[in-house]
């Protein structure tokens, strides 16, 4: 090769090498990382669990000085339940007198890493869900205001180019502003990156049946096609003088697929086949039913589900106990389904579970059906959560810290999933988080 | 003599002003209409565009039971185009709704595409919209009325005021 044809095949090829490339998402590179799985459910454990309840085990013993303990969350927690004064399972003879059958033969805590002592600096439920999904704490952030840095949502379509139909937020209500959590108001961020949020039980429910479930279903090349063409000439015009409307980047065939599957869950939910838990008795369950429904149909990179029944605790301790109990039932359903039901996210899968902040150490003197009093979150012993993570290259039965030996922050959740998706490097390197450490940087 | 100077006198006076050309006055007709988007600059609530769009497609008020109901159902999902044309999609499955027939609309498809402007965005098409939507509607004779209140109900100039 002669010496001038070389250095232009070598500038060229130079060129091609260090030349960025710009994805759809806006970035320049793609992420640097390797994943350490292809899809991560992370579960807020939300509502306000204490640990004495919870990681503990003691079940009656700490909270209403009764002297009955044990373990009410054996799907994710090794310990044997408690045997006296059942008040958490499903009603035979008295309320609550029967645990749900355990779901999976291995516990998560056996199957994971299980960090025992968490620290959760904010007590209230939307700051503590904001924290979860942010990596920052929102000290002044109030209710009903969109997070003011970005969501991990955010950060994995920007930093990935992820599509919006492989994100999603599924919360059980569309109390506590929960919703105004799929996106961020940050400038570099926002709607165009945030996360499908749905609310199934409200979808899906009485509301749902009365104003969703009829909806017409238009053809869409004769019907939706000269629709959407006579939107856009109007959208256009608009946009020369108007205001732009938050869009969150679903594609039309996103779209599609998303009105199919609201559809398709109404006849489901009519023919009685949503893959809702064994038992699916409350809001938080069928929450699950619901999730276990979009994993299946979506495959999401990242899916977060916020489970809240627990925070009846301020005024029915027993309520509690229940609430927490389901809360295993479905998380052991919902472990056991994406291992059993979705092929695609089968063994492909990491699963996240934390609170969002635990509950106080004294009662607030409501008494319930029982006479068990409640708890509310304003203390120092609300500021204790745990975190359990589960799913391929993490450590099995691996417990770090304990009581006396608080390890990790609940800022360090969201780089945790940024490690295991493979972008942990470009998220810390946007500056924008609390900590850079993950919990695998604290193994 | 004194006669003859007011004589020339009245004379030079009536030349001065007879020669005096008369300004034309131009009279305008007023006619009233909205500005080009109407100054509409603030997004409406959920709870605002659903009553107004009931209001607007039944002739009647949603009740307030059903108001929050349908803002429950829209906030419960994410992406609001989606939310919006399914809950538009449904009202359009009712008997109540008071649409133009397509008939109608054939029959005058100027008077149609005014009125449904000003239905829908509160002032006057413009000659560049008119032309749009007539080429439009004369492309795609299967375009029905129904199809273009979705359309105008679902765009972002409808969300505004």
């Amino acid at each position: 090769m002669k010496r001038r044809k070389f250095i232009k095949k070598s500038l060229l090829g130079g060129a091609a090498i260090t030349m960025p490339f710009v994805l759809p998402s806006g970035r320049l590179f793609a992420s640097s990382g390797n994943r350490m799985a292809d899809h991560v459910v992370f579960v807020a454990f939300a509502g306000g669990v204490r640990q004495q309840e919870s990681v503990l085990q003691r079940y009656l013993d700490d909270s209403q000085a009764y002297a009955s303990a044990g373990n009410i969350m054996y799907n994710i927690l090794d310990g044997a339940p408690p045997t006296d004064k059942i008040v958490y399972g499903t009603t035979n003879y008295v309320n609550g007198d029967t645990p749900i059958p355990k779901m999976l033969s291995q516990t998560l805590q056996q199957q994971g890493t299980f960090f025992k002592e968490v620290n959760a600096s904010v007590v209230g439920h939307y700051a503590g869900v904001n924290t979860l999904l942010t990596g920052n704490y929102m000290f002044t952030q109030g209710l009903r205001n969109k997070p003011l840095t970005p969501t991990i949502f955010e950060y994995l379509r920007r930093l990935t180019g992820e599509k919006a139909t492989k994100t999603w937020f599924i919360g059980n209500g569309i109390g506590n502003s929960i919703p105004l959590l799929d996106y961020s108001t940050h400038s570099d961020y926002g709607a165009q990156y945030g996360a499908n949020f749905l609310a199934p039980i409200v979808t899906f429910g009485n509301s749902g049946d009365k104003h969703l479930k009829n909806a017409k279903v238009y053809h869409p090349e004769e019907e939706l096609d000269p629709m959407y063409k006579m939107k856009y000439f109007l959208d256009n015009v608009w946009y020369s003088q108007g205001s732009a409307l938050p869009n969150i980047g679903n594609t039309e065939e996103e779209k599609l697929q998303i009105k199919q599957f609201v559809r398709d869950m109404f006849q489901k939910k009519d023919s009685g086949s949503i893959a809702f838990p064994p038992i699916s008795d409350s809001g938080d369950l069928q929450t699950i039913g619901y999730a276990c429904e979009v994993l299946k149909r979506f495959k999401p990179t990242l899916t977060v589900i916020y489970l809240s029944n627990v925070d009846g605790c301020h005024g029915n301790f027993s309520s509690y106990l229940r609430s927490l109990h389901r809360a295993d039932h479905g998380v052991g359903h919902l472990w056991d389904f994406i291992q059993n039901q979705v092929p695609e996210m089968s063994g492909n899968t990491t699963m996240i579970v934390a609170p969002e902040h635990g509950r106080n150490d004294d009662p607030n003197g409501i008494k319930d059906a029982n006479a068990f009093y409640g708890y509310d979150h304003s203390d120092s012993n609300s500021q204790r959560i745990f975190n359990m993570m589960v799913g391929p290259g993490i450590d099995s039965n691996l417990f770090i810290g304990n009581e006396n030996n608080k390890v990790g922050d609940i800022v360090n959740i969201a780089p945790t999933i940024a490690e295991i998706l493979g972008f942990k490097n470009d998220i810390v390197n946007t500056g924008l988080l609390a900590s850079n450490q993950s919990f695998f940087d604290l193994i | 003599m004194l006669i003859f100077r007011k004589f020339i006198f009245l004379i030079s006076f009536l030349l001065l002003f007879a020669c005096n050309k008369q300004e034309p006055i131009y009279e305008l007709n007023q006619i009233n209409s909205s500005s080009y988007n109407a100054n509409k600059n603030k997004l409406k609530s959920t709870m605002q565009y659903i009553s107004i769009l009931y209001a607007n497609l039944f002739q009647t008020a949603l009740s307030s039971n059903e108001l929050v109901e349908i803002t429950n159902c829209i906030e419960s999902i994410g992406d609001k185009e989606v939310a919006h044309e399914i809950v538009l999609s449904n009202f359009m499955n009712s008997q109540q709704v008071l649409i133009p027939s397509d008939s109608l609309m054939r029959s005058d498809l100027n008077h149609f595409v005014e009125e449904t402007y000003k239905r829908f965005y509160v002032r006057d098409i413009t000659e560049a919209e008119r032309k749009f939507f007539i080429d439009f509607f004369e492309s795609n004779p299967s375009v029905s009325s129904e199809m273009v209140y979705m359309a105008f109900a679902l765009s972002n100039e409808y969300q505004f005021y």
